[in-house]
């Protein structure tokens, strides 16, 4: 049997007989929680560890990169629960903290379904854990995400529902593995390179999903401003028209801010005529991960700027 | 009712095995069950029918030959046990329980759901098996019998009016009346009690 480390991070909640909620949240809930899964317990032996808070900051992100790195040589593989909202965030930062993970690290958790009186688990996260483990067995030396029957590379995952069987998808629909009852891998391009964790990471700037209006921008890039590094999602019509985004460009220039526009789909050819920054074909939540991983490494404006545009882990895609 | 069958893929280049697993497949579709089978495309030979993707809220138990255990064999009873879909696990008389399954047999929890059955080589004997555990499906007693089977019925007004007017005597909602006269049709139906007994030679 495999040798699984199973981290609590959030979303663990299961029902009992009775129908009540049970968390995961100090290590004195590990035993009774265990004890409704005793189908865990024939798929792997288990060790387990509880995040002292299930937040998605950086202290929690960090405390579980060192647990990570502390055991992942002691075990065959680590699953970690998390809750499914920001399981893409989660996900993408480990992506980019963690990178060419020697063995599994899978997350998964556990979704709350809306019915008309109540709010309840959704009975389908003990089918993902043991699908988790299983991902485990089939060692894709991957950090994955697993919901429903797909299992999904971070760099693609955008959740498309709110309940169902599957409610993330992969961009391009292309998933690490299936699972219809058995587990089919798909062939990935083998990463080579060393296991690497950083433990460094800043998450000094700010995501529009919109560009503001003008007498928004003048505050937020003024000299006084303290935020110095933005991106701004460019609408549809801005991806062809670039007028606009050059003032802005040229503003914070000015005022020695850095901006970066970002469109999922890209930009047009006529942009690559200025020194704007764009980028395109990845997703936000990969894009905003990586620029913090990137800010944890360097804050030369030209040295971002380059990594931002590099293709490190295969994380530019075609949408 | 829908069964997932499961067998070794690894086992289906030895001919005995290929054998054994299409003899398990071709009886269950011969019993009228609905199946959904890993060994479908093995069988279905040039049929380029592809498997649609069904969840385990959709099945009501797992049937899996199991005399040499694949590697992800125990995770797919770990999820039937976990949807409380009952798993019957069949081996070859002569062969020894795989030690990854002794963790079930020895959980009071995990056990209630999972049947482990020996069998003889002959097909009869299989059959029998495969007849009792579906019987068990049937009658209730693994499983709550759910009425999850969408069925549309059309029919003319005077049946119509025949219904309106038997249900305003009855303390009972149409689809339950029906359902009732459809269980207890079957119930009565001596060609279908004998088809269940049948004894099918090979």
């Amino acid at each position: 049997m495999k040798k699984i480390l199973l981290i609590f991070y959030g979303g663990t909640g299961l029902s009992d007989k009775k129908g009540n909620f049970k968390f995961v949240k100090e290590e004195q809930d590990v035993k009774e929680w265990l004890g409704l899964v005793p189908e865990f317990l024939m798929t792997a032996e288990i060790k387990t560890h509880v995040m002292t808070s299930d937040f998605l900051n950086k202290k929690n992100i960090t405390d579980l990169i060192k647990i990570i790195e502390k055991n992942i040589s002691k075990f065959d593989g680590i699953v970690i629960t998390h809750q499914v909202n920001t399981i893409p965030a989660l996900s993408n930062q480990l992506f980019w903290q963690i990178q060419n993970p020697s063995k599994p690290i899978v997350i998964t958790g556990s979704n709350l379904i809306q019915r008309e009186d109540s709010i309840t688990p959704d009975l389908s996260f003990k089918a993902n854990l043991i699908n988790a483990f299983q991902i485990i067995n089939s060692d894709l030396k991957e950090i994955s995400v697993i919901y429903g029957n797909r299992v999904i590379s971070p760099l693609r995952i955008k959740r498309s529902k709110l309940q169902d069987l599957n409610i993330f998808k992969s961009v391009g629909k292309k998933y690490l593995a299936k699972i219809d009852f058995g587990l089919s891998l798909e062939k990935t391009n083998e990463r080579k390179g060393k296991m690497k964790f950083f433990y460094n990471f800043n998450e000094d700037f700010i995501f529009f999903n919109n560009i503001p209006d003008a007498m928004v921008l003048e505050k937020l890039l003024s000299k006084s401003s303290p935020i110095n590094i933005f991106i701004f999602r460019a609408f549809p019509d801005q991806i062809i028209e670039k007028d606009k985004l050059i003032k802005i460009f040229d503003l914070a220039c000015k005022n020695k801010k850095m901006v970066i526009f970002y469109s999922e789909v890209g930009f047009g050819k006529d942009f690559l005529k200025h020194n704007i920054i764009t980028i395109s074909k990845i997703t936000a939540d990969c894009l905003s991960a990586k620029l913090s991983w990137i800010l944890g490494q360097t804050r030369d404006k030209h040295k971002i700027e380059e990594l931002l545009k590099a293709n490190i882990q295969g994380e530019f895609l075609a949408f | 009712m829908k069964i997932y069958y499961c067998a070794n893929l690894d086992k289906v280049s030895e001919k005995k095995w290929e054998k054994r697993y299409v003899l398990i497949h071709k009886l269950l579709v011969k019993l009228g069950v609905s199946l959904v089978s890993n060994i479908e495309k093995k069988i279905l030979k040039g049929d380029a029918e592809a498997r649609k993707s069904i969840s385990y809220d959709q099945i009501e138990a797992v049937i899996i030959e199991g005399t040499h255990i694949a590697s992800d064999t125990v995770y797919i009873i770990a999820t039937a046990l976990a949807y409380k879909k009952p798993v019957l696990y069949l081996i070859e008389k002569g062969h020894s329980i795989p030690e990854q399954l002794l963790y079930i047999r020895n959980d009071k929890n995990l056990g209630e759901f999972f049947f482990l059955k020996f069998y003889k080589s002959d097909e009869k004997n299989i059959q029998s098996l495969l007849i009792e555990f579906l019987g068990s499906l049937e009658s209730g007693h693994l499983i709550k019998e759910k009425f999850n089977i969408k069925f549309t019925l059309r029919i003319s007004s005077r049946i119509e009016r025949y219904l309106n007017w038997k249900f305003s005597k009855i303390k009972k909602s149409k689809a339950e009346y029906l359902r009732d006269l459809l269980l207890e049709t079957a119930k009565n139906d001596k060609n279908y009690k004998a088809f269940l007994k049948k004894d099918h030679s090979f």
